[in-house]
């Protein structure tokens, strides 16, 4: 029972830390002034720090995780719709090349990157300064979520990521039970096909044809005929992609065999601390972590090893799933007979932490936007 | 060795936190100094580019801008000019405007946007002219109008 603590004053110093850092996200050192801020800030922190607790108390990290990470990608919704709303006046969106002021999509960053080295422009219609998701805001956020959690961003920070990891658990069993072999190159054949053409046509490719989840914060502009069949395609890949498929394999499809910004969280793991060992001596190779795995991160091979793949999110589903607590967080560079209750709460103060400052922000504004409409009938200001 | 590797690991993961704190917070600041450092800017595709000249109305105004390239070779296939009518209070319900394309031999070229629904219209049209678009922001009107580039620049005057 190495992995809980028991409600007592040790468990609240430990929660302490969270407490204070989320008081000051979500109100950046300024008590709300108006009475919906006030209730969306009071909900919300009690609901992260009540999860953090639970975590600290249960010993379980997916469990509460699940539920915040779902949260985000719920009123991430709300929340980028309001703001578009705001700033074009009404949330189907101006044809692409008018838009100004767009929040930026951290999956957009790859496509981004080699423009801006050649043309020191970025090829994304935002701000890049003193905006709602601005652009040089979620880049140094990313920055920061590659530094500290490596993959880790694509279970803790990633705002689209909660809906095919909600729908992967629907079904008690898969309909489909393996995925064809090349669905883990496809990642990278996407990654390089679209950089190779942004940086061509200096455009974000990618977001302008392929990407699943743009229908999640984008409504089309119903003047532009080709914006509706655009939007109607990216519709589609939505419901394939990122429900039904995810539905039937129990995998998350979208994040483990499409996202190009997975690819590059990978190589972020060779910079990251941590990772996930499984103890070969306490593992009865039942294949719990294994079936339990939404992005196929572990294999037997990988197991028996005390390995998994650098495609692990990090989401402690098979922390605690293992029957037997094989599987522990680990500081690279620690011998297998390191600390695991340290290893295990320098990682979750880390993806916590950004989980309920980044994510938390997301979740005050949507429960803020919702008190509004309840109030007011509108979902601006 | 094991052990200064030991040191090294849990010095690196208790930093993570704090970048966790510090990217978050200082991501403002951070950003407004990024930019300044490296002079980077907005691809000119979705701002218009720069404002090649203006045409005062008296009551609005007329932003022409420099035409803005296509993709990173240089003449790859089109290019684009904006017309930025403001303030959109002031604008009258129908804009005539004159534009002088450099490489356009059928006469003058004239753009006409109906302010009330956002349409365009046009006298003159040049063969090079392929496309227009119109969009309303919140302080006026802006028009693209998509050029067909045949090897030399094209620039509004």
């Amino acid at each position: 029972m190495e992995n809980k603590f028991r409600f007592n004053v040790k468990t609240l110093l430990l929660a302490l830390p969270m407490l204070l850092m989320t008081a000051f996200a979500l109100t950046k050192g300024k008590w709300p002034q108006d009475w919906h801020h006030r209730m969306a800030f009071i909900l919300t922190y009690a609901a992260f720090n009540a999860a953090f607790l639970l975590t600290l108390i249960t010993g379980k990290i997916d469990r509460w995780r699940l539920i915040l990470y779902v949260a985000v990608a719920f009123f991430f919704i709300i929340s980028v719709l309001g703001n578009m709303n705001e700033i074009y006046g009404s949330p189907p969106l101006p044809d692409f090349e008018f838009r100004l002021n767009t929040p930026l999509c951290p999956v957009v960053i790859p496509f981004l990157l080699i423009p801006a080295a050649l043309t020191k422009t970025v090829i994304w219609p935002g701000a890049l300064t003193d905006s709602f998701a601005s652009i040089t805001f979620i880049f140094i956020m990313w920055l920061g979520a590659s530094i500290s959690l490596g993959r880790g961003f694509c279970s803790w920070v990633c705002f689209w990521g909660g809906a095919d990891d909600l729908f992967s658990r629907l079904l008690p069993k898969p309909v489909i039970k393996k995925m064809p072999g090349w669905c883990k190159d496809l990642p990278f054949a996407i990654l390089l096909v679209f950089v190779l053409l942004s940086t061509l046509w200096l455009v974000p490719v990618y977001c302008a044809w392929l990407c699943p989840v743009k229908p999640l914060a984008e409504l089309p502009a119903e003047r532009f005929v080709r914006d509706m069949s655009m939007w109607g395609f990216h519709l589609a890949l939505f419901i394939t992609i990122v429900v039904i498929l995810p539905i039937l394999t129990k995998k998350r499809t979208h994040c483990a065999y499409f996202c190009p910004l997975g690819v590059l969280q990978r190589s972020a793991e060779f910079i990251n601390s941590f990772n996930l060992r499984i103890d070969a001596e306490k593992c009865v190779k039942c294949g719990t972590c294994i079936n339990s795995c939404n992005v196929s991160a572990v294999s037997e091979e990988l197991r028996d090893k005390g390995q998994r793949e650098k495609t692990c999110t990090k989401c402690g589903r098979c922390i605690d799933r293992c029957p037997t607590g094989a599987i522990h967080f680990h500081v690279k560079g620690t011998g297998t007979d390191s600390n695991r209750i340290l290893s295990k709460m320098l990682f979750i103060y880390s993806a916590f932490g950004f989980l309920a400052m980044f994510g938390g922000s997301i979740c005050m504004d949507g429960i803020y936007r919702i008190i509004l409409f309840i109030t007011t009938g509108s979902f601006s200001q | 060795m094991t052990k200064i590797r030991s040191i090294l690991g849990y010095l690196w993961a208790m930093l993570a936190t704090p970048i966790v704190i510090l990217s978050l917070a200082t991501s403002d600041n951070l950003g407004r100094l990024l930019v300044k450092s490296t002079g980077i800017k907005i691809a000119p595709f979705f701002t218009g580019g720069e404002i090649a000249c203006t045409i005062d109305h008296g009551t609005y105004k007329t932003h022409i801008h420099e035409s803005v390239t296509f993709g990173i070779i240089k003449n790859m296939g089109e290019s684009s000019i904006q017309v930025y009518f403001e303030p959109a209070a002031a604008l009258p319900e129908i804009i005539r405007e004159e534009l002088d394309l450099p490489d356009v031999s059928s006469g003058k070229f004239f753009i006409i946007l109906d302010t009330r629904t956002g349409n365009v219209e046009y006298e003159n049209k040049p063969d090079t002219v392929t496309d227009f678009k119109a969009s309303k922001f919140k302080n006026g009107w802006a028009v693209r109008i998509k050029i067909e580039v045949r090897n030399q620049k094209t620039e509004a005057r």
